[in-house]
């Protein structure tokens, strides 16, 4: 199938307008600090799980390479091996999911239940996206993983882990100051107590906390990848 | 947010913004997918399954996100 040159710069404008107008909508519910602590976290929470899975090889960004302008990399801006577009996507959804679930739809439902729906919420976007944007070579699937229309099935779990683990952090961190189930006793021996509920956000306790549960997702993934493909290719 | 001071119509309104512009990029990612050479479904019915399943809960909650700030605004 040709490429369309264009699709690439297309995708980086239109990804960049969404964080804007998304930053925008978040600055203006929980303050500007919040929304570009939330920007600034999820960056930090994608960034480094985007380069292992390209560094394993699952999928590549070079698909434009060479293709726009000889040294081109086919993006403007990146991190790492990932396109920065592809990380304000992240933040896009997260965010998005943020607003919808705990600010009006789940709103005094259980924070679990607001990080689930969110996470699925994702998951349903994903699988609009990933075929329009794997058609196009905006990403290019290496691998042999078994694939629900063309996306393959552990990135679907990816991407609810991701959304639900970063909704949470984002819940207990960002927005409030409460202890994280399962990480309060590891932070009582590492952090001095908190001042108290709506004692403003506290930067180490968040960059902890996006470090333990990112070195969880991603074992978990690389864990459950082979478990997931030899079920699908079994059961279908 | 217990500890957040903000009025919760600056929230739902702001949701609503993110909801409208999500469900502008679901719609136009729906069409581009139907279109989509990997997602070339074999049968109408699969393309049916894949709406009901993928895009209608999308659009429905982006909908309702829209639907219940701006009553609970007015």
């Amino acid at each position: 199938m040709p490429l369309n040159l264009a699709s690439p710069a297309v995708a980086e404008l239109s990804f960049v307008a969404l964080a804007v107008v998304v930053f925008w909508a978040g600055a203006r519910a929980f303050g500007r600090t919040r929304a570009a602590v939330f920007l600034l976290g999820s960056v930090l929470w994608t960034a480094p799980v985007e380069n292992f899975a390209v560094l394993r090889g699952a999928y590549t960004y070079y698909g434009y390479a060479g293709k726009i302008l000889p040294n081109y990399p086919g993006y403007l801006m990146w991190v790492g091996l990932v396109p920065f577009w592809v990380v304000l996507g992240w933040f896009v959804f997260a965010m998005s999911g943020f607003l919808i679930f705990h600010g009006v739809l789940l709103t005094k439902r259980r924070a679990l239940l607001q990080a689930a729906a969110s996470g699925i919420f994702a998951v349903n976007i994903d699988l609009m996206m990933d075929p329009v944007a794997s058609s196009n070579a905006l990403w290019v699937w290496l691998t042999a993983s078994f694939k629900v229309v063309g996306t393959p099935l552990f990135n679907l779990v990816g991407w609810f882990l991701l959304i639900f683990f970063y909704d949470l952090i984002a819940r207990h961190t960002i927005m409030d100051s409460k202890p994280m189930p399962g990480l309060s006793r590891v932070e009582a021996l590492v952090f001095r107590p908190r001042a108290g509920p709506g004692s403003g956000i506290d930067s180490r306790r968040l960059v902890f906390r996006i470090l333990v549960l990112e070195t969880v997702v991603i074992v978990l993934l690389a864990l459950l990848t082979p478990f997931i493909d030899y079920l699908a290719f079994t059961v279908f | 947010m217990a500890t957040d001071p903000r009025p919760a119509t600056d929230k739902r309104s702001s949701a609503a913004a993110a909801a409208a512009v999500l469900l502008v990029l679901v719609v136009f990612l729906f069409i581009q997918t139907m279109g989509s050479p990997i997602t070339t479904f074999g049968s109408l019915s699969e393309s049916v399954l894949y709406s009901v399943v993928v895009f209608i809960p999308v659009a429905a909650v982006c909908l309702l996100a829209v639907a219940k700030s701006g009553r609970k605004d007015g």
